[in-house]
């Protein structure tokens, strides 16, 4: 008779049915020949490999891999997810669905977690066959790297030194402490002590949050920072939370700068100096280290530098005379002294490990793309679903040049805004537009919604971490899932209303 | 007493187009009850609004203007859903589930246990004479095992009410009659029963009462025995009535010595009703000569 047709339980119970059902048909509709191509194509390039060095071998292998599973999964998303409802519909199956004590928002929902778990089985697959693969190539072969990755920390916040400035306009940056009548700056070149009565203020340029920083330029602080040189002053990478347990007695740390000199924008190599402070102890390692400019530079630290806390300090000022070091961090150089230039690396782990977090990244952009492909299928026919999901697949690849592209519209609407208020006044052009400001405007508010709508897919890039021998860390599962929840829920939300409201004519 | 199972008042569908503009009236003001335990048919021509208002009592669309109830409760009530069984016309079901996975599946949906599922899936397969290939992929089954399976769905929660779209559509004459039997089962075990048909001698032969619809309009509405008596019309059966007396009859009838066996009134089949509702004449043009002839146009077929 009736059963207990209400409540939570029996909701889940219909959700997981839905779910099982979805998977279960992509088992049968032999959806994992895929599977079975990626092995063969996989095991395919084995008679390419002894051509190779035994890095490229590693190299080639986990591209490939990992390029695959990742193009795949993003097809299965697209494709199964735009025609699923779209194809109860139209064959009408959606009748003996909707007929029964089941909301339709509950077979929405449903038909997600099942193809979820579809590609998550399928991604899973293609990890367990790519290290079968790789192990035996490891096993069989002479000069093959050991698969080992090494988990890094970044900075979390990176700041200079407080500005002293003087009554007689001069400038003194360093560490300030107090004594009776004076204020003492100590930077690389030793102690100055100013007296109260000659300081015309301090000022602490911002520090930056260095996930907020991360590539972006704000124009307050220009184009350039010079450190370093005659002044002295130093740049200062802060750590915190670090766990000393997952490092080696010598921390490994590796560097990468721009150097330059007073009057001369690029040098290739100069000695710059890299101070090591315990904060709790004060204590302080000072290592000269030569450097090549913009060429990532390996050095190492003492483990007891990190205090209880897990926090330490390193601060890098130029030992040459004249020598500076340019803290660039403007979106045109990428890989100058932007908060990843100090990296510190944890003791290497588990190849597997990372190879296995990083399809859970892959998941997750999938997860992104089947939320909006399902979501428009509430509404959309499928073959324009589809396209919106590869749309929206093009707006995450190429996020970090729409970002610059919105910059550069943001500073020119900027700079002519600056240019009419000086014309007001009297003087000065403004500059030549290349479009229309009203144009401008609309685009940049557009780019930006489309910039929030759809999340940075470098965040699920693992293939940047594995050819970098660096692990994917719980931070950057993190970060991807934090950057994948919000907009999968918005997504689902919208496809949720769109069938609540729909019926099904035809 | 009779209890309402299902209720329809001034039920209208109307189709918009693109711009929200009507473009259709499939239902226009369908008004009918449906009580417990009777088998109700729902019949009219293809394009008559049938299906539009069996997928409005099931939820699958919402109505323009008007209600309707199915056992007390708006049809979009998902406790209630539990209580109804639903055979579609075509049917759909997952080409690559086999037929146990697919009474399972919505076994599931109906929150049913899985010892009860089990035990009615057997029941059903039996019942329909499946059991032999309940392991196999439905891709692989012909139409009318299609349509046994799709029929075993519809029943696998024991509904208390049964709706059922075109039942015999697409049948042979033998699992037609298996159908009609069933229907006629489920009467005896008193479940009530809603088909729509446009075969007529089945509805005839089982249904307690119909509604006739022609472009969503309700033309006729009532008891089976009802609305086959011609009130109009009264038939004579004579015994011994010679050819002389015969012609005579109207005005001799009472002094020319033939018995009166039996005076009643003129039962038409229900092809005869439906044709002439159908063409839109509610009350016959010209009369009827004799028993079984339909007005109104060439009864060529159905």
């Amino acid at each position: 008779m009736a059963n207990s047709a209400t409540g939570p339980a029996a909701t889940l119970t219909r959700l997981w049915a839905v779910a099982l059902l979805t998977f279960k048909e992509a088992i049968r509709r032999k959806i994992f020949l895929i599977v079975l191509i990626f092995a063969v194509a996989l095991i395919g390039s084995a008679p390419f490999l002894p051509a190779m060095t035994g890095e490229s071998r590693l190299r080639l292998i986990e591209v490939w891999s990992v390029r695959a599973a990742f193009g795949f999964s993003l097809i299965l998303a697209v494709f199964l997810a735009g025609f699923s409802i779209t194809g109860d519909i139209e064959t009408r199956r959606i009748y003996t669905l909707v007929s029964k004590p089941i909301h339709k928002v509950t077979i929405f929902m449903g038909k997600f977690l099942g193809f979820t778990l579809m590609i998550a089985a399928f991604l899973g697959a293609t990890g367990v066959i790519t290290m079968i693969y790789l192990r035996t190539v490891a096993a069989t072969s002479k000069g093959f790297p050991a698969l080992r990755v090494e988990p890094r920390f970044e900075a979390v916040t990176y700041a200079q030194d407080p500005i002293v400035v003087l009554k007689n306009g001069e400038k003194v940056q360093g560490r300030i402490s107090e004594e009776a009548g004076a204020v003492v700056v100590t930077n690389a070149a030793g102690s100055r002590r100013c007296a109260k009565d000659d300081v015309e203020e301090i000022t602490q340029p911002p520090r930056r949050s260095l996930t907020a920083a991360q590539g972006y330029w704000n124009p307050e602080l220009g184009a350039g920072k010079i450190v370093g040189g005659e002044r002295g002053a130093a740049l200062v990478w802060e750590f915190h939370g670090l766990d000393k347990s997952s490092f080696e007695p010598d921390v490994k740390a590796r560097l990468k700068v721009d150097l330059g000199r007073v009057n001369r924008q690029y040098e290739l190599e100069g000695t710059i100096t890299l101070h090591v402070t315990n904060p709790t102890t004060r204590a302080t390692l000072v290592i000269a280290k030569p450097v090549k400019t913009n060429q990532a530079e390996e050095w190492s630290f003492s483990r007891d530098m990190i205090d209880e806390k897990g926090n330490v300090l390193i601060a890098i000022t130029t030992a040459d005379e004249g020598l500076v070091v340019i803290a660039k961090n403007d979106h045109t150089a990428k890989s100058t002294t932007a908060p990843r230039a100090m990296m510190l690396f944890g003791r290497s782990e588990l190849f597997e490990l990372t190879y296995f977090k990083g399809l859970v990244l892959v998941l997750f952009q999938s997860m992104v793309i089947l939320a909006i492909v399902l979501s428009a299928t509430t509404v959309l026919t499928a073959p324009v679903s589809i396209l919106l999901g590869i749309l929206f697949f093009f707006l995450g690849w190429f996020w970090p040049f729409l970002q610059e592209s919105v910059r550069d519209i943001d500073v020119d609407l900027a700079s002519f805004r600056n240019a009419r208020a000086e014309e007001e006044h009297g003087h000065g052009h403004g500059p030549p537009m290349v479009a229309p400001p009203w144009m401008m405007k609309v685009s940049s508010f557009i780019s930006k919604g489309a910039l929030k709508a759809v999340p940075n897919f470098d965040l699920f890039n693992m293939t940047d971490y594995l050819l970098k021998d660096l692990s994917v860390m719980s931070r950057d599962l993190r970060d991807g899932f934090v950057a994948m929840l919000p907009r999968v829920a918005v997504m689902l939300l919208f496809g949720v209303f769109f069938m609540w409201i729909r019926d099904f004519a035809g | 007493m009779v209890d309402t199972v299902i209720e329809t008042r001034d039920l209208t569908k109307t189709y918009k187009d693109f711009w929200g503009r009507p473009r259709l009236t499939a239902l226009d003001k369908l008004s009918i009850t449906v009580n417990k335990g009777e088998v109700f048919g729902f019949i009219g021509p293809n394009g008559s609004g049938k299906t539009t208002a069996i997928k409005i009592l099931l939820g699958l669309l919402f109505p323009s203007s008007g209600s309707c109830t199915v056992l007390g409760k708006p049809p979009t009530d998902v406790a209630t859903k539990a209580r109804i069984g639903f055979l579609p016309e075509e049917s759909y079901l997952y080409r690559f589930l086999t037929a146990d996975e697919t009474l399972d599946f919505y076994g599931r949906l109906f929150n049913l246990d899985r010892a009860t599922r089990r035990k009615r899936i057997d029941e059903l397969l039996d019942r329909f004479k499946m059991t032999h290939a309940r392991s196999r992929q439905i891709r692989e089954y012909s139409k009318g095992m299609v349509r046994r399976i799709t029929f075993a769905q519809a029943l696998i929660n024991d509904p208390e009410v049964v709706i059922l779209d075109e039942p015999t559509s697409g049948l042979d004459p033998i699992s037609s009659k298996e159908m009609k039997d069933l229907i006629i089962e489920l009467r005896q075990k008193g479940k009530t029963v809603f088909m729509s048909s446009h075969l007529l001698a089945d509805v005839q032969a089982i249904c307690d009462r119909i509604a006739i619809v022609h472009n969503g309009v309700c033309k006729e509405y009532g008891a089976v025995k009802d609305i086959l008596v011609r009130k109009d019309h009264v038939s004579m059966t004579f015994r011994n009535l010679s050819d002389d007396a015969a012609r005579k009859m109207t005005e001799l009838a009472a002094q020319s010595g033939a018995s009166l066996v039996s005076q009643e009134n003129t039962q038409e089949t229900l092809e005869d009703v439906f044709l002439r509702t159908v063409k839109g004449e509610s009350i016959p043009q010209k009369p009827i000569d004799s028993v079984g002839s339909a007005d109104g146009g060439p009864a060529d077929g159905k």
